[in-house]
């Protein structure tokens, strides 16, 4: 077995593996994996086995739909959504150990098959080891596919996100501006509201002064009344 | 091996090189396997990098929209304080102004209030200078020094004219004078009015009505007075006519 002397994407070894552990599928009852247990069928793929725009679309779809993609923006679903991006890498990385391990086998078999006196050896091992082989690189490259198509999904929410916050920004830039405008109102009708209060009190004191003469008058109108009786009377 | 990485490998070189090991089984073993570790190596390198750069993507994107998802939460509670702000600076000069109206309002009124009483002290005052003047006259009479004719001949005038500029006054103020505006009067006439533009929202709308409607009175009156002329002409004509048959029958 040789190892590669870049490390690795996926840190788990192959050395633990064993024949048994090939045919397990990512997940349990609680963590499911993106991957269906069975792969997706051949109307989904194009000649060369690759999954198709219009089958990614749908695939992607059905994921947001049931909320595996998470799209809401509080709290909870951003946690969701590095759990699922921390899931996406466990599960590639569970797939791609179960491929190099395949890979591996299936490079010896084929060695043991053609080394002289390895006659005995069947292709019964070579044909089983490239089932597994060929069935984990269709799942690693189904789930690259995937996970790009979840990326353009990203993609694509974070550039209306970008126009809605543009949006939100000339909304609140105009907002700004009348409060400036308002403000310039408010601040130069202080020095009238104060004027206006003034003019009111003088116009009250006005008033007021005008009420004292009025009540002066009345007064000396009526003693001069008075006054006019009493000089009648003592004429007659 | 369909769905393999395809690995480009010298065939040529590979067959001679075998060929040439074919007598040393040993090291043609070797060489087989450090040819199946470059294939390995090869395939599982390929495989890593293209999902590192899916991956790394994927990170990166989803690193970018958490930040705008985040952005956008604290620009929804921005605009909401800014939104609050503005509602309540609204009301604000909205009360600035109610305020400013109700101030103007209120110095209309004591204006009116002031003048009212001006006009009742001027009144008050007259009254007091004809009293006084009856007194001075009325003491005269009692000292003998006037007749009851020249006193009658004096406060006569005077009562007079202080019951007419009371009458006139009340009259004045209840008919005539602007009830807002001390200093304003309200003509009430005959004549057509002069149309003022509405200036309310639809202004345009109501200025054509206006102005049909105007043109419309000028054409009736011109037609109207048009008739009255060719009537008038054709009366006129009429007994013209008449005196000129009753001369020549008489004739």
């Amino acid at each position: 077995m040789v190892s590669s002397s870049r490390m690795s994407f996926c840190s788990t070894d192959t050395k633990t593996l064993t024949d048994t552990d090939l045919s397990s599928i990512y997940g349990n009852s609680v963590n499911h994996g993106l991957l269906t247990a069975d792969p997706y069928p051949t109307s989904y793929r194009d000649t060369n086995g690759v999954l198709t725009n219009k089958s990614l679309e749908t695939i992607v779809k059905g994921f947001v739909s049931q909320g595996v993609i998470p799209m809401k923006s509080d709290e909870a679903g951003q946690n969701k959504l590095q759990k699922l991006i921390t899931s996406i890498k466990e599960e590639y990385c569970f797939y791609d150990t179960r491929y190099k391990y395949s890979l591996q086998k299936l490079l010896d078999s084929i060695q043991k098959a053609n080394a002289p006196g390895g006659e005995g050896q069947s292709d019964h091992n070579v044909q089983t080891y490239l089932q597994y082989t060929q069935r984990h690189n269709q799942r690693i490259n189904d789930l690259t596919q995937i996970t790009n198509a979840i990326t353009q999904i990203l993609s694509e929410k974070t550039s209306q996100l970008s126009d809605a916050l543009q949006k939100t920004n000339t909304v609140m830039l105009e907002r700004a501006k009348k409060l400036e405008y308002q403000n310039s109102i408010l601040s130069s009708h202080e020095a009238g509201s104060k004027l206006n209060k003034q003019i009111v009190q003088f116009t009250e004191e006005k008033a007021r002064y005008t009420n004292n003469l009025l009540k002066l008058y009345s007064f000396l109108n009526i003693v001069a009344l008075g006054l006019l009786v009493y000089v009648y009377r003592s004429a007659s | 091996m369909s769905g393999l990485d395809q690995i480009q490998i010298d065939s040529t070189d590979l067959l001679k090189k075998i060929q040439s090991l074919k007598n040393n089984p040993r090291e043609l073993q070797q060489f087989i396997q450090s040819q199946q570790a470059t294939i390995y190596k090869d395939i599982t390198l390929k495989k890593d990098d293209t999902f590192q750069k899916v991956y790394g993507n994927l990170e990166n994107t989803s690193g970018a929209y958490t930040t705008q998802l985040t952005q956008r939460n604290q620009y929804d509670k921005l605009s909401n304080t800014i939104d609050s702000v503005y509602k309540q600076q609204s009301e604000d000069v909205t009360d600035l102004e109610n305020t400013k109206n109700l101030a103007n309002r209120k110095y209309e009124m004591n204006e009116w209030t002031i003048g009212n009483k001006k006009d009742t002290l001027f009144v008050y005052s007259m009254i007091f200078i004809g009293l006084c003047i009856a007194i001075l006259v009325s003491l005269l009479w009692r000292m003998g020094i006037i007749g009851t004719t020249l006193f009658v001949v004096l406060n006569a005038p005077i009562l007079i004219i202080i019951t007419f500029t009371i009458v006139y006054r009340s009259q004045y103020t209840d008919v005539f004078r602007n009830k807002r505006y001390w200093n304003r009067r309200i003509f009430k006439g005959e004549d057509r009015k002069i149309p003022i533009p509405n200036i309310c929202p639809g202004s345009i709308n109501a200025l054509e009505r206006d102005a049909s409607s105007f043109r419309g009175d000028i054409s009736t009156d011109t037609a109207s007075i048009m008739n009255k002329v060719k009537k008038s002409t054709t009366q006129s004509a009429t007994a013209m006519n008449a005196d000129i048959v009753a001369g020549i029958n008489s004739m």
